[in-house]
C-alpha cells in the first residue's frame, strides 16, 4: 500500500486556493458564496472568486471545530435538528471563527435548491448577515430526466440573473465567457469521472475515502484551469498505480458502495475500520453527483439549466436505486452502506426503501448506519462498528 | 348539523374520510400539503381529504422512514400503510424535503398506490414562477388522469372551485372574529380542520350562521405554525389561560387566504396563479417579510404573547423560529416555541412552559 | 400573628413540601413520588404538618394532586424561591429528574427561561443511566470524580449513543473515573447549550438534586465558563419553598 502522491498536491492546491481567495479579495475581486449545486460558471464568468460554505463546514468538522460553532448557532435559537453544515457555517459567520484563519466576506450569495431545501434558508441568513444580495435558482425536483418545461423555467431564471450578477461583479457575463468556463467545467468533470472510474480496477487503486478528500477541487474550483490540471495529474498517478497493481487496501477482500455525504467527524477512524477489515469502498453517490453530459458550450444557458436540474439530489428514490444498482454492477461490489445522515433529509429519507429495492435487484446486501456529516455529538464510532463489523464479516471480510 | 357536526369531524377526520368513501362510493384522494389545490382532486371525481391529524405512534412508518422526519409526514405514512386511510391516490406538492420524499417512499412500500406530485415553484416572485406553476398544475392533472384513467371534469371543477373559495372565505371570517371577540378559537379551528376532510358543499350546508362567542378573560395570543395538530392542543392552550386572538397557522388562515380568480377563462391556470399569489406563505417559500408581517398581525390583534406550534424535525419551521421570535420581540411580544412530536396534546413540560410564560407576563 | 402557608412540589422523582411563616422556611420534607404521585403528595403534606394550611402546588404532577388547589409552574416557583434565598442571583440552573432549565431571574421573577423537556441528555435521568452503566452510585460521584482526574470525552449527547460510547470505553478497559468525568462534562455541556438560548448572567446558582454533587457543580462551572454556586443546604427544596412564598403572598400571610 503506497500513499497517494496527490495527497500532498491536494494540500498545496487547497492552500493556494485559500491564499488566492484571500489575496484576490484584498485586490478587490468580488467574492461569491455558492452552494455546491449552484451554477458556479455564472459567477466565474463575471469574475467572482467562489467560496463554498458546505466545503468550509466539512473542513471545520474534520478539524474538530464543528461542535463549538454549531453550539453557537444553537444558542441563537437554531435547532439541533437542523443541518449541521448550516449550523457550523452560520456559527462561523457569526463568531468569525474558522480553521482558514479568516473568512472572506461575500459580495453576493448564489443558491440552488437542487441539493436540498435547507440551503435557501441558510444562505438567506448569510445574505442578511453580510447585507449582500441573494440569487436563488429554483430547480424543480423530479424523478426521471428534467422536462422541457423545467429546463425552460430554470433557463429563464439563469438568463434573468446574469445581468444582475454582472452588475455586482467586475465584468459582464457574455455567452463567450460562459462558454469558456463551461468548457473547463466539463473537462474537469470528465477527468473526475475517469478518476472515480479507476476504482473499478482490481485491486482498487483509490477508494471513496480518498475521493471524499480529493473531490475538494471539483467542488470548489470547477470551471478553472487549475482544476483541470489537478485532475489530469491525479488521473495519471492513479493509472500508474493501476498498472503497477498498487492497491488502496492491502489484500482487498470485499468491495462496497457508499451512499450519502461522508461522516467527517469520524472520517479517519472509519477509513481505518474499512482498512482493518480489508474492505475497499470503491464508489459512492456523493462524489459523483454531477452529470457531465448536459454541459454544452454551444448553448451554455440551456446546458447549465439541464445540468443543474439533473443532479443526484434533485431526484428521488427511483433514481437513487438506478445509480446504486449501476455502481454495484460496474464496480463489482458485494455490499453497500447507506449512511442515514441526520443532517440531510433530502439525501437520507427514503434510504430504507432504497436498500430493499437495490438488494432485491442485485442480490447484494446493504446496511444502514446512523450518523451525521458534521456534528460529532450525533456520531458514535461504537455504533458504526456494531453495525459495520458484522456486515463486513457477512461479506467474508474480517480482521 | 351545525357546530356539532363540524367539531365531530375536526376531532376525527379519518373517520369522516372513511365514511365519505362509503357514502359517496368514490376513491379517496389524500393530499399531503396545503399547496395541493383540492378543487382539482374534486374535479377528478375523487373524495378529496387533506391530511392533518397527527398520530402518537408509527410502527409501520418507522419501518420505511427515519425517526428524524417530522410526525406530520410519518403519521400520514402510518395511516396509508396501515390501511386506516384506504387511499386511491396520494397527492403531494413541492415544499419541504420531508413531503418531497413521500412519493418515492410509497413507490417502494405501496407500489400499488397511485401518487401525483405537483412540482410547484419554490420561488413565488415574477412571471417565471407563475408560468412554471401553470405548467406544473397541467402536468399534475395529466399525471392523475394517466394513473387513474379518469378525465378532469370542468363543470365539476367550476363548482368545486366556487364552493371551496366560499369555505375559505368563511373560515377566514371566523378567524377575523377572534380579535374582535365575536368568535372563539375552538370552533374556528374546528371549522378549518373539518374543511380538510369534508366535501365542500356539505361543509357549507353544515356551517351554522350562529357564531360561538368566546368566554371572557385569558391572555390574548397569536398562534403560528405549519399545522394545528388537533383541537385538543387548542383546548390545552385555553385551559392554561390563553385566548387565541390571531392566527398564522398553515392549516387555518394561511390556507384560507388563498383566492382564485373564478371568472378567468382558464380556471386551471387561475388556480395555479392563486398558489403562487397566496398571501402569508409558509416559510418554505421564499418570501422576505414573513416575520414582520406576522408580528404586525399579532400587534394589530392585541396579542400579548405568541405560541409557535412547530413540528419537531420541520426544517422550514426551525429556520423560521429565531427570526420570527425576534420580530415579535421587537413588537413587544414574547414567544414560545412548542415542538410537537408524536402527540395530540401538550406534554407536561410544554404545559409548564406555557404556564410560566403566562405567569411572567408583565 | 401571621399565618403559615405551604408549597407542594410534585416532581417526577421526588415530592417536596415546604411550610413558611413570615416569609421564612419553618419546615421542609421530601418523599419519593413513585409509585403513586397522589399518595406521595398527601404524605408530604402530612409529614410537613401542612394539612389544612393554604397551599400552592407546583411541579410535574401539580394538576394530578387536587385540581382545585392553586397552581403555579415550577419555573415561577423556582424563581420566587431563589429570589428569597439569593436575591442577587441573576441565573438559575436547575437539573431535574427528567428535565433541565435555565432561568434568568430578577427580584424573584422570571425574565426569560429555556427548558429541555424532550430528551434525557442534560437531565438527572442521563446521570442515572450512566451511573448504572459505570457501576458508580450517584452518591459516590464526588469521591470518584476528583479535581485531578482527566476526563475522557463523551462526544455523543444522544443517551443511546452515549451509553454505547461508555460501554465501548469500558470494554477497552479505560478508567471509569475518567469516563465519569466525561459523562458529567457531556451533561453540563447540554445544560450550557440551554443557557446560551437565554444568555447566562452572573451570579449563577444551581438547584435540583444533582446540584448537591460538587463534581456536577465543577463540571457546570466549566461548561458555562463562570462560577456556579449550589443553593445549599437544600437545592431540591427551593421550588416548594418558592410555591409556599407565592401562597403566603396570595393569602396575605
Amino acid at each position: 500500500m503506497r500513499k497517494l502522491q496527490h495527497n500532498a498536491v491536494l494540500a498545496r492546491t487547497i492552500r493556494n486556493q485559500v491564499l488566492w481567495t484571500r489575496m484576490g479579495s484584498r485586490l478587490g475581486l468580488p467574492v461569491a458564496w455558492v452552494t455546491s449545486g449552484s451554477p458556479v460558471e455564472l459567477v466565474l464568468a463575471a469574475g467572482f472568486i467562489p467560496f463554498y460554505p458546505e466545503n468550509h463546514a466539512a473542513i471545520c468538522a474534520a478539524r474538530e471545530m464543528s461542535q463549538g460553532l454549531a453550539e453557537h448557532a444553537e444558542g441563537r435559537g437554531y435547532s439541533r435538528d437542523l443541518c449541521s453544515y448550516a449550523r457550523v457555517d452560520l456559527g462561523s459567520q457569526w463568531t468569525g471563527r474558522t480553521p482558514l484563519g479568516r473568512l472572506v466576506p461575500p459580495d453576493l450569495v448564489l443558491v440552488s435548491n437542487n441539493i436540498c431545501g435547507t440551503v435557501q434558508n441558510w444562505f438567506r441568513l448569510t445574505a442578511e448577515h453580510f447585507r449582500v444580495p441573494m440569487f436563488f435558482l429554483d430547480t424543480p425536483f423530479h424523478d426521471g430526466p428534467p422536462t422541457e418545461g423545467d429546463v425552460a423555467y430554470v433557463r429563464e431564471q439563469l438568463v434573468a440573473m446574469a445581468p444582475e450578477i454582472s452588475r455586482v461583479g467586475w465584468r459582464r457575463i457574455t455567452e463567450d465567457r460562459l462558454r469558456r468556463v463551461t468548457e473547463r467545467s466539463r473537462e474537469a468533470l470528465e477527468l473526475w469521472a475517469q478518476v472515480l472510474e479507476t476504482a473499478s480496477g482490481r485491486p482498487a487503486p483509490f477508494t471513496s475515502f480518498d475521493a471524499f478528500v480529493h473531490m475538494a477541487p471539483i467542488v470548489s474550483m470547477r470551471g478553472t484551469r487549475r482544476c483541470v490540471a489537478y485532475y489530469r495529474g491525479l488521473l495519471q498517478e492513479l493509472r500508474q498505480r493501476s498498472a503497477r497493481g498498487d492497491s488502496a487496501i492491502p489484500d482487498e477482500r470485499a468491495r462496497v458502495i457508499w451512499d450519502n455525504i461522508a461522516i467527517w467527524p469520524a472520517h479517519k477512524p472509519l477509513k481505518k475500520l474499512f482498512e482493518r477489515h480489508r474492505v475497499a469502498l470503491v464508489a459512492d453517490t456523493y462524489t459523483s453527483a454531477w452529470t457531465v453530459e448536459h454541459l454544452d458550450p454551444k448553448d451554455p444557458f440551456t446546458g447549465l439549466a439541464k445540468a443543474y436540474t439533473d443532479i443526484l439530489l434533485n431526484h428521488g428514490v427511483a433514481h437513487r436505486v438506478e445509480v446504486l444498482t449501476r455502481m454495484i454492477r460496474r464496480f463489482g461490489a458485494q455490499g453497500f452502506v447507506l449512511h442515514s445522515n441526520r443532517s440531510c433529509k433530502r439525501y437520507s429519507l427514503g434510504q430504507y426503501g432504497v436498500r430493499q429495492v437495490v438488494t432485491g435487484r442485485t442480490g447484494v446486501p446493504g446496511v444502514v448506519i446512523e450518523a451525521d456529516m458534521a456534528d460529532p455529538r450525533a456520531v458514535s464510532m461504537e455504533h458504526l462498528e456494531q453495525r459495520l463489523v458484522p456486515f463486513f464479516e457477512s461479506l467474508g471480510a474480517g480482521t | 348539523m351545525g357546530w356539532e357536526r363540524l367539531l365531530e369531524v375536526a376531532r376525527d377526520p379519518v373517520a369522516e374520510a372513511r365514511a365519505r368513501m362509503d357514502r359517496e362510493g368514490r376513491p379517496l384522494a389524500v393530499a399531503l400539503s396545503s399547496y395541493v389545490p383540492m378543487e382539482i382532486l374534486d374535479a377528478f371525481g375523487l373524495c378529496a381529504v387533506r391530511w392533518g391529524p397527527v398520530a402518537e405512534d408509527f410502527p409501520r412508518a418507522d419501518g420505511v422512514m427515519q425517526a428524524y422526519a417530522c410526525s406530520f409526514v410519518r403519521s400520514a405514512l402510518e395511516a396509508l400503510l396501515s390501511g386506516d386511510l384506504p387511499a386511491g391516490l396520494v397527492a403531494t406538492a413541492s415544499g419541504c424535503d420531508g413531503i418531497t420524499a413521500v412519493p418515492g417512499m410509497l413507490s417502494v412500500a405501496r407500489p400499488d398506490l397511485a401518487t401525483a406530485h405537483l412540482r410547484l415553484p419554490i420561488r413565488v416572485d415574477g412571471a417565471a414562477a407563475r408560468t412554471q406553476a401553470g405548467r406544473a398544475l397541467v402536468a399534475f392533472c395529466e399525471e392523475i388522469r394517466e394513473r387513474l384513467g379518469v378525465p378532469l371534469d370542468l363543470t365539476r371543477l367550476d363548482r368545486s372551485a366556487r364552493d371551496r373559495q366560499e369555505v375559505r372565505k368563511r373560515i377566514l371570517a371566523c378567524f377575523e372574529g377572534l380579535a374582535a371577540g365575536s368568535f372563539s378559537a375552538v370552533p374556528a379551528y374546528g371549522a378549518a380542520l373539518a374543511a380538510q376532510a369534508m366535501d365542500p358543499a356539505e361543509w357549507l350546508a353544515a356551517f351554522p350562521a350562529e357564531p360561538i362567542l368566546p368566554e371572557a378573560g385569558g391572555v390574548p395570543v397569536i398562534l403560528s405554525g405549519e399545522s394545528v395538530p388537533s383541537l385538543e392542543v387548542i383546548e390545552d392552550l385555553e385551559s392554561l389561560g390563553l385566548r387565541v386572538v390571531a392566527d398564522d397557522t398553515n392549516t387555518a388562515t394561511r390556507e384560507a387566504s388563498r383566492r382564485v380568480a373564478l371568472e378567468a377563462q382558464d380556471l386551471v391556470q387561475s388556480i395555479a396563479s392563486s398558489l403562487v399569489d397566496r398571501p402569508w406563505h409558509s416559510p418554505e417559500r421564499l418570501v422576505p417579510d414573513r416575520p414582520t408581517a406576522v408580528a404586525t398581525r399579532a400587534r394589530d390583534a392585541g396579542a400579548r404573547a405568541a405560541i409557535l406550534l412547530h413540528q419537531k424535525f420541520c426544517d422550514p419551521c426551525a429556520f423560521e423560529a429565531p427570526g420570527l421570535a425576534s420580530a415579535l420581540r421587537e413588537a413587544g411580544i414574547p414567544s414560545l416555541v412548542l415542538e410537537l412530536d408524536r402527540q395530540k396534546r401538550l406534554t407536561g413540560g410544554q404545559r409548564t412552559r406555557v404556564q410560566t410564560l403566562v405567569e411572567s407576563l408583565p | 400573628m401571621s399565618r403559615a402557608s405551604a408549597g407542594l412540589d410534585i416532581g417526577s422523582t421526588a415530592t417536596k413540601c415546604a411550610v413558611v411563616e413570615d416569609g421564612r422556611l419553618v419546615r421542609s420534607v421530601i418523599v419519593p413520588s413513585m409509585p403513586d404521585m397522589v399518595e406521595a403528595a398527601r404524605e408530604a403534606l402530612r409529614q410537613a404538618g401542612a394539612e389544612g394550611l393554604p397551599v400552592v402546588t407546583t411541579g410535574y404532577g401539580r394538576a394530578l394532586h387536587d385540581p382545585r388547589l392553586a397552581q403555579v409552574s415550577e419555573i415561577t416557583a423556582l424563581a420566587a424561591g431563589v429570589g428569597a434565598l439569593r436575591p442577587e442571583a441573576a441565573t438559575v440552573v436547575d437539573i431535574g429528574g427528567q428535565d433541565s432549565k435555565v432561568v434568568r431571574v430578577q427580584d424573584g421573577k422570571v425574565l426569560d427561561f429555556a427548558m429541555n423537556d424532550r430528551c434525557a441528555a442534560g437531565t438527572g435521568r442521563f446521570l442515572e443511566v450512566m451511573s448504572r452503566v459505570l457501576g458508580i452510585p450517584q452518591d459516590r460521584f464526588d469521591e470518584v470524580s476528583r479535581a485531578d482526574v482527566e476526563p475522557l470525552p463523551i462526544s455523543s449527547t444522544c443517551t443511546v449513543f452515549a451509553e454505547s460510547e461508555v460501554v465501548g470505553r469500558l470494554s477497552r478497559r479505560e478508567p471509569p473515573d475518567r469516563i465519569l468525568k466525561g459523562v458529567l462534562a457531556a451533561v453540563c455541556s447540554r445544560v450550557a447549550a440551554l443557557g446560551r438560548q437565554v444568555g447566562v448572567a452572573a451570579p449563577v446558582v444551581a438547584t435540583g438534586g444533582p446540584a448537591r454533587s460538587l463534581a456536577v457543580i465543577r463540571a457546570l462551572s466549566e461548561a458555562l465558563g463562570m462560577e456556579v454556586v449550589p443553593l445549599l443546604p437544600d437545592p431540591q427544596g427551593v421550588t416548594a419553598f418558592g410555591a409556599a412564598l407565592i401562597c403566603s403572598r396570595r393569602s396575605g400571610g
